[in-house]
């Protein structure tokens, strides 16, 4: 059954008695919906949690040993001269002097390093795609401050030809956000950095989906004139009389699910013990669905991630308090350019702040920018991970983490070179609640790997292959492995004259 | 805070009392008829180059600076930025970058504007950046106005030239501000130069040209002949090729094209044109429909053509407060086949080429004073000065960033008071 279906269904099951909906049916709804029933005519409605389900294959692999590199693990360990084996698609070991597992292709990366791939947890790449015409502005739905309800992967254009830029640059992960003219932006979506026709084809199977909030001068900005938010109170108002709202509607639901399965029960028991004369109780009636208060209501059950975009640190400060005020939890704040500030309020928090390696200036909020920022929040134990926030950036956030590096090294803060790679790989993969599956080299991880000309924090370094699922997809020598989107077809260089 | 800062600011750039100083034993990266010298000595005497070579000694009384280890660079330049003249690009009132509607738009003089205390020149100069063009890109006409070039000393008298280059927008922009076609933005720009022509004979009974005003043709009238230059942003290769043509049609004008994504595509005619190009060559995506040939490699195309390639982050874009971007930009230029020797002089000499300073950009004996030791390869992300001299004076290494890293570097300190009692 196809999603339309499915909800004109379940549309039709809220404002009818059970009886009256479509016996034929009834196993199949029940089945969509994931609920059971004890018997036709009744079904419990539960919002289906994936309507766009991943359509995700790794392309064919097979299984290799990458030998005598350099490796840094995600994790924080660096080996000299080390091995990694991949079989099925999956870390298998890594270490000295490997066997290679049956059948395994040898690559020599003599000389060269090895690393998980990069993911970038703060990308538009699809939603503000390339070219940057008023077409393709899609990431912002700037039309009211709370729009929960807007999916940025219904913004995605699976043929931005950033996507490849950014593969060129090591990444294998991104998590694409809507913009932040919003206080409630809406759902992000995770993708793996394949090309595929469809954006459900580029999904992450699994991973949870995050939820954008913005802080700050982007909303009231945009809404200043626009019926409000016009000051930071006004955004903070703003927030507090969705979560409101959103906690009325959890709770009208739990209520409802309640109702349903006692029912539910008293149905089956009824079945199996019929009585005479009884009268069959009226079934609950499930409340009303609000796509927007659909998104906040999982944020509160925890199964969404709130992303928020917050620069100030006194800002964050409120936001942690506005996040224990409704009880769910912020799992990483975005651009973050004075989190050096409360690093220990962070950490305490356990909140993740993705940055950049020096962006500043721009606007006041980005005052207060320090080069150090990066390397002072992991010092203090918190969760530090590189971001891009850019089509451009996003290419190279090996040099970003070198930067910050480089610039926290000369401040007096020791952090080795395999450490900071945790900023690019296993800390974003955190932050996106998928540290389980990726992010490190960890033996059973998925084999997202990066094959470097050098030591990626030189400026001169390539990424020379990329690994995604323990599959090629891209190889800086070969060009049947360099994706190219629809777009650039006619465009690209050879049409235009050709590489010299 | 901003107040002491300042006052050190103003005490190193106080005039020179003329201290030498030798820097020895540093790999120099010349720019010059030398080339590379390994432990070679650069002598600074009266805010100048004094020596510079392998067997040169320090002079006596001079104070030595050991950079064993280290290189040893002219000052970084920016052949384009809108530094000093942009504080908060978002906020219009620190934000002298951008200029609207009026009579005198194509005569806006950004040397008028140039703020020495402005937050970035700090940020920027101790990156190892000493020098910078600084141009004007908004106005309601194609032609933006007078850039000037400026040290990045802080000092009172920072401008260095002011009136030295006109900034024109070609391509998507110029052409959107003179008719919203190119068709009318090549014949905007020619009644332009036609009314600089006329100036002053015309302007004497008139205050209106074809298109520019008294003062807009008064400022256009040296750039006509050849004695202010011309910088004009043009991308796409076919708007390359119009600006090609517009220089035939105007010989004496200096011209410099800025931006040019798709360069590579028409690299022999800028050679053979002998036109300079100042490109920002991470600019890689097709970011608007003038830039779908972008690529990364375009510099060392341009470069492998025969073409005077600098480098500088795109007008509008990284330009003011993150005009340190240019080392890794011309990092980025070297990773992707530009020689390490065209790379470096892209940020130094080749600017100091189109500016017309041939006292900069080099160190050969008479050559400015500014200088930069590095802690190593200065293309490299992980460098960063040690110390940095302009006009002999020995520049800070602090800035409001470093001040704000030292007040939260220690959350724990049993110090209780809160961080605003920290110095």
């Amino acid at each position: 059954m196809d999603f339309k279906t499915f909800w004109a269904m379940a549309a039709a099951l809220a404002l009818a008695p059970a009886c009256l909906a479509p016996a034929g049916l009834a196993d199949e709804r029940a089945g969509a919906a994931a609920g059971s029933s004890a018997r036709p005519g009744f079904a419990i409605v539960r919002p289906n949690p994936d309507p766009y389900p991943s359509t995700y294959k790794p392309l064919a692999s097979s299984p290799f040993v990458i030998r005598n590199a350099t490796v840094y693990d995600g994790a924080g360990a660096a080996y000299a001269n080390a091995d990694v084996a991949v079989a099925d698609g999956k870390i298998v070991a890594v270490g000295a002097h490997l066997p290679a597992p049956a059948g395994a292709v040898e690559i020599d990366a003599k000389g060269r390093f090895v690393t998980p791939g990069i993911i970038d947890v703060h990308s538009h790449l699809g939603v503000y795609a390339s070219p940057g015409v008023n077409a393709h502005d899609d990431g912002n739905e700037a039309t009211a401050p709370a729009r929960p309800d807007a999916w940025a992967e219904h913004s995605v254009w699976p043929q931005d030809p950033g996507f490849e830029r950014a593969l060129a640059g090591g990444v294998t992960v991104m998590q694409i956000l809507p913009g932040s003219a919003n206080l409630f932006g809406g759902r992000s979506v995770v993708l793996k950095n394949l090309p595929a026709r469809t954006v459900q084809g580029m999904k992450f199977p699994g991973a949870p989906y995050g939820m954008k909030m913005a802080c700050g001068e982007n909303p009231k900005r945009v809404y200043g004139e626009k019926g409000g938010p016009s000051t930071r109170m006004g955004n903070m108002a703003g927030y507090r009389q969705q979560w409101i709202k959103a906690e009325e509607y959890q709770r009208r639901w739990d209520e409802y699910w309640r109702k349903a399965e006692a029912y539910e029960k008293q149905l089956s028991e009824a079945g199996a013990r019929p009585r005479r004369g009884a009268k069959p109780a009226e079934p609950p009636t499930p409340p009303d669905r609000d796509l927007k208060l659909d998104t906040l209501a999982d944020v509160l059950r925890g199964e969404i991630l709130v992303q928020m975009h917050c620069y100030r640190a006194d800002e964050m400060a409120l936001i942690l308090d506005l996040a224990r005020e409704f009880g769910y939890r912020v799992t990483a704040f975005h651009h973050a350019v004075e989190s050096y500030k409360i690093a220990d309020l962070l950490k305490a928090d356990g909140v993740c702040s993705a940055m950049w390696a020096d962006w500043w200036g721009f606007k006041l909020e980005a005052w207060d920018t320090v080069r150090e920022n990066i390397p002072m929040v992991h010092q203090a134990g918190a969760c530090a991970i590189v971001h891009s926030d850019s089509a451009i950036g996003i290419q190279r956030l090996n040099q970003e983490a070198a930067k910050a590096l480089a610039d926290g090294r000369k401040a007096g803060i020791d952090i080795s070179d395999a450490e900071a790679w945790i900023w690019l790989s296993l800390n974003p993969a955190k932050a996106l609640g998928l540290d389980a599956v990726t992010g490190s080299l960890l033996p059973g991880k998925n084999a997202d790997i990066v094959i470097w000309s050098g030591n990626p924090f030189s400026v001169y370094t390539h990424a020379d292959q990329v690994f995604l699922d323990g599959a090629r997809i891209y190889d800086r020598f070969d060009p049947a492995y360099q994706p190219m989107s629809d777009f650039e077809l006619a465009t690209d260089a050879p049409a235009k004259g050709g590489r010299p | 805070m901003r107040a002491l800062v300042i006052a050190a600011v103003l005490l190193l750039a106080a005039p020179a009392n003329a201290e030498t100083i030798a820097i020895v034993g540093g790999r120099i990266v010349t720019n010059d008829a030398p080339g590379l010298i390994e432990k070679g000595a650069v002598v600074i005497k009266d805010g100048r180059i004094a020596a510079v070579g392998a067997g040169v000694t320090p002079p006596a009384g001079a104070r030595v600076i050991d950079a064993q280890g280290k290189w040893v660079t002219p000052g970084v330049i920016a052949a384009f930025s809108r530094i000093g003249i942009v504080g908060v690009e978002q906020e219009n009132a620190v934000n002298d970058g951008r200029v609207g509607a009026t009579p005198v738009a194509a005569a806006a003089d950004v040397a008028m504007a140039f703020d020495p205390d402005e937050a970035a020149i700090a940020v920027t100069r101790i990156e190892g950046v000493t020098r910078a063009a600084v141009a004007p890109i908004g106005g309601p006409s194609p032609i933006s106005g007078y850039g000037a070039i400026a040290d990045l000393s802080g000092g009172p008298q920072s401008v260095l030239r002011r009136r030295a280059f006109v900034y024109v927008e070609g391509g998507d922009i110029g052409a959107a501000r003179a008719g919203e076609s190119r068709a009318t933005l090549w014949p905007y720009l020619d009644a332009a130069l036609s009314d600089a022509a006329a100036f002053p004979m015309r302007f004497l009974s008139h205050t209106e040209g074809s298109v520019l005003r008294r003062a807009e043709a008064e400022a256009l009238a040296p750039v006509l002949k050849g004695d202010v230059a011309m910088m004009l942003r043009v991308e796409r290769a076919a708007d390359i090729r119009q600006a090609l043509a517009f220089k035939a049609r105007y010989p004496a004008i200096q011209l410099t094209l800025v931006g040019v994504s798709e360069g590579w595509r028409v690299a022999e005619e800028l050679a053979r044109a002998g036109v300079p190009v100042i490109v920002d060559p991470i600019q890689n995506l097709p970011d608007s429909y003038e830039q779908v040939g972008a690529r990364l490699d375009n510099a060392a195309l341009l470069r492998r053509a025969g073409v005077t390639v600098a480098i500088s982050p795109a007008p509008g874009a990284d330009d003011a407060a993150q005009l340190r971007l240019i080392l890794q930009l011309a990092g980025n230029a070297v990773a992707n086949g530009m020689t390490w020797a065209d790379g470096f002089a892209a940020i130094t000499s080749v600017p100091a080429r189109i500016l017309a300073m041939p006292d900069a950009g080099r160190l050969a004996p008479g050559t400015a004073g500014d200088v930069v030791i590095w802690d190593g390869d200065p293309l490299e992300v992980m460098s960063a000065p040690d110390m940095v001299f302009i006009a002999g004076q020995e520049m800070s290494l602090q800035s409001r960033q470093t001040l704000l890293r030292d007040r939260y570097r220690n959350l724990n300190d049993a110090d209780r008071r809160p961080f605003q009692y920290r110095r």
